[in-house]
């Protein structure tokens, strides 16, 4: 095991990240089964974040501030709630990356367009976008807060 | 005619029909537009034709609010603060003229339309070109470049114009020199401005070099016009026949007094490719001729909704991030920004490139009347009182800035264009780092009703026949616009009201 983010390539943080989430709870209503709705949360998190170790210094930030919120379920049920078309419903097969990538996308700018923000020691971020860089902080609990 | 003060004999008389106290943009604007009109005029500048520290020094006071430079916001020579005028030019926006019900002691007697005509002359004036300050679908013909949409209906764009900049003292001149009914006597400090035992109407001015000669001036009517804090000044020191100072029976002289707080540095925002932004927004340009940029200002529906103040907001480019360049601690938290946001707001995957923004503002302020003009007891080398300011900001004030700052991450946000952090917090208190943008205004502010400003609607000052004020002081509101324009339309505005109202 390597021995912080900053030292893996992305894809191998990513991958090591859902492997940590693959086992979590979902909520009672939902009825997609694991592996689709991991399928969905892959895309997001793969897409909507850039370098994992900036991720997840910027993911700490929002786990301090939102101290009930340092929880993968609530995190991932937040997100859920927030991105998937329908909430506890799986995504239709074959629902292509792309079009994942542009609800996430639409989802986000949605948030600072209506005030669906976060303040991180300054920063403006959209809920969505710091949750998904506190689902990469959570995978990597050594980063270092540099802020 | 240029005639020196100090070269007069002593105890000279001067006549007039219009006497205009003050020689800076306001006095020689009022003084050309009277150019050939039959009116005698003379203006009264304090100064001489450059800088000189002792006339300076008259300027100096008492600062007892938030810390102002009180001497080194203005300057006592002929073009007056034009002399280090920075040349923005921008006119006040409709809703600055409204009664606002958020907004106490809001409203003009007149709204933006009556000074549309004059807008026009005052851009002539301070070299321009037409007034296009709103006129998106014109610069977007310009650029070449559509400009960015609305985004969160909380922002829109508008535009400033820069002036080369006008000195107004080098610029007229000659125009000066070359009306055969214009005067300006340099080196003439207006001492006192003397009235009737009724004080209804003003019979006079007290007028003293520094050398030590006396003149009295004498004229039909009467216009100070020597700038936004010693137009109070002067009304104040003249209180031989009312006590309180000239025209202040309802102690509103000094009261009201208004600046831009500016705040830079309050934010950074960082885009992974400034290419999303067009340059407008960041850079200087110059387009047909005129010198622009683009600046973020609250729509008036975000305004009236959420009732806060107007404001202005400028971003240019403070830092560009090479890929090769070793990182210095301080922008590390920009570039983990820059890196994890990329699918977002752009960049490279390798390397750590793009942009920081910084950030400026200039707010509107409430009409306060508690921040105000007074009189300091020590005295300046004429032996008048000095000037006390008391600069003071309100919540409200603060809780404006804070709002339109988080429109400014939110638009930037929802647009694609970069994310903002904040390096201000909101704690309830104005940051130390607040300034002026030499902007004075309101301290002999223009009400109808006597009770509530110093001059009516025409500049004239409330129950004195005779006497009337240009100048950025008898603004009743501030807007988040720089001053001169607005000034000058006012002045061009009363130069015709003068005419047409001779006695």
């Amino acid at each position: 095991m390597k021995a912080s983010a900053s030292s893996w390539t992305r894809r191998e943080f990513l991958l090591t990240a859902l492997a940590g989430l693959a086992g979590c709870r979902w909520p009672d209503s939902a009825v997609p089964s694991a592996p689709a709705a991991s399928a969905a949360l892959s895309v997001w998190l793969q897409g909507g974040t850039g370098d994992p170790a900036a991720a997840a210094r910027i993911g700490r930030l929002y786990l301090a501030r939102y101290p009930g919120e340092q929880d993968r379920d609530r995190l991932i049920a937040g997100l859920e709630a927030d991105l998937a078309q329908r909430p506890g419903v799986s995504e239709p097969d074959g629902i292509s990356d792309a079009r994942l990538l542009e609800r996430l996308f639409a989802r986000v700018r949605a948030e600072y367009a209506h005030a669906g923000v976060v303040d991180l020691e300054g920063w403006v971020l959209s809920r969505s976008e710091a949750r998904l860089y506190a689902l990469v902080a959570l995978a990597d609990p050594g980063s270092a807060m540099r802020n | 005619m240029f005639i020196d003060a100090r070269t007069l004999p002593d105890n000279s008389r001067i006549d007039t029909d219009l006497a205009i106290i003050g020689g800076g943009p306001a006095g020689i604007s009022l003084a050309r537009a009277c150019a050939g009109s039959g009116l005698e005029v003379c203006i009264l500048e304090a100064g001489g034709l450059e800088f000189d520290a002792a006339v300076q020094d008259c300027y100096a006071g008492e600062s007892v609010g938030i810390e102002y430079p009180l001497a080194a916001s203005r300057l006592r020579f002929f073009g007056g603060s034009s002399n280090h005028w920075g040349g923005f030019s921008r006119v006040l926006d409709p809703i600055d003229f409204e009664v606002r019900d958020w907004v106490p002691n809001s409203g003009w007697p007149f709204g933006h339309e009556e000074l549309e005509p004059w807008y026009e002359q005052a851009c002539a004036l301070v070299e321009v070109g037409a007034p296009r300050f709103d006129d998106i679908p014109y610069w977007h013909k310009a650029t070449g470049r559509p400009l960015l949409p609305a985004a969160s209906g909380r922002l829109v764009t508008g535009f400033m114009q820069y002036s080369p900049p006008t000195r107004f003292g080098e610029r007229y001149r000659e125009d000066l020199k070359r009306a055969g009914n214009i005067r300006v006597l340099l080196h003439a400090n207006v001492t006192e401005i003397e009235t009737d035992e009724s004080a209804r109407a003003v019979t006079g001015l007290a007028v003293r070099t520094l050398t030590g000669r006396g003149h009295r001036l004498h004229a039909r009517r009467y216009v100070l016009a020597c700038g936004g804090l010693e137009n109070a000044r002067l009304l104040l020191l003249s209180d031989r026949v009312m006590p309180r100072g000239l025209g202040n029976q309802y102690d509103v002289v000094g009261r009201y007094f208004m600046e831009h707080p500016h705040l830079s540095g309050f934010g950074n925002i960082v885009m992974g490719e400034l290419e999303r932004l067009p340059p407008i927004y960041y850079e200087r340009l110059i387009l047909d001729g005129q010198d622009v940029n683009a600046t973020f200002k609250p729509s008036e529906s975000f305004l009236r909704e959420r009732r806060q103040l107007n404001a202005m907001y400028m971003v240019g480019v403070g830092k560009r991030f090479a890929a090769d360049e070793v990182p210095v601690e301080t922008d590390r938290a920009y570039l983990d920004m820059l890196a994890a946001a990329r699918p977002y707001i752009g960049g490279p995957e390798d390397g750590e490139t793009g942009v920081r923004l910084g950030m400026g503002c200039a707010c509107e302020q409430v009409p306060n009347p508690d921040s105000r003009v007074t009189l300091a007891e020590e005295r300046d080398a004429l032996g008048l009182r000095r000037i006390r300011l008391d600069w003071r900001l309100t919540e409200q004030d603060r809780r404006s800035v804070v709002a339109h700052m988080h429109s400014l991450a939110l638009e930037f946000g929802a647009l694609d264009l970069g994310r903002m952090r904040l390096e201000v917090g909101d704690d309830g208190r104005w940051p130390q780092e607040v300034v002026g943008g030499n902007h004075h205004m309101g301290a002999t502010r223009m009400h109808d009703d006597p009770r509530r400003g110093v001059v009516d609607r025409n500049g004239r000052v409330h129950g004195i026949a005779n006497l009337y004020i240009a100048g950025s002081s008898v603004f009743p509101t501030a807007g988040a616009a720089n001053p001169t324009l607005t000034l000058l339309a006012l002045t061009l505005r009363l130069a015709e009201h003068l005419k047409e109202t001779r006695p």
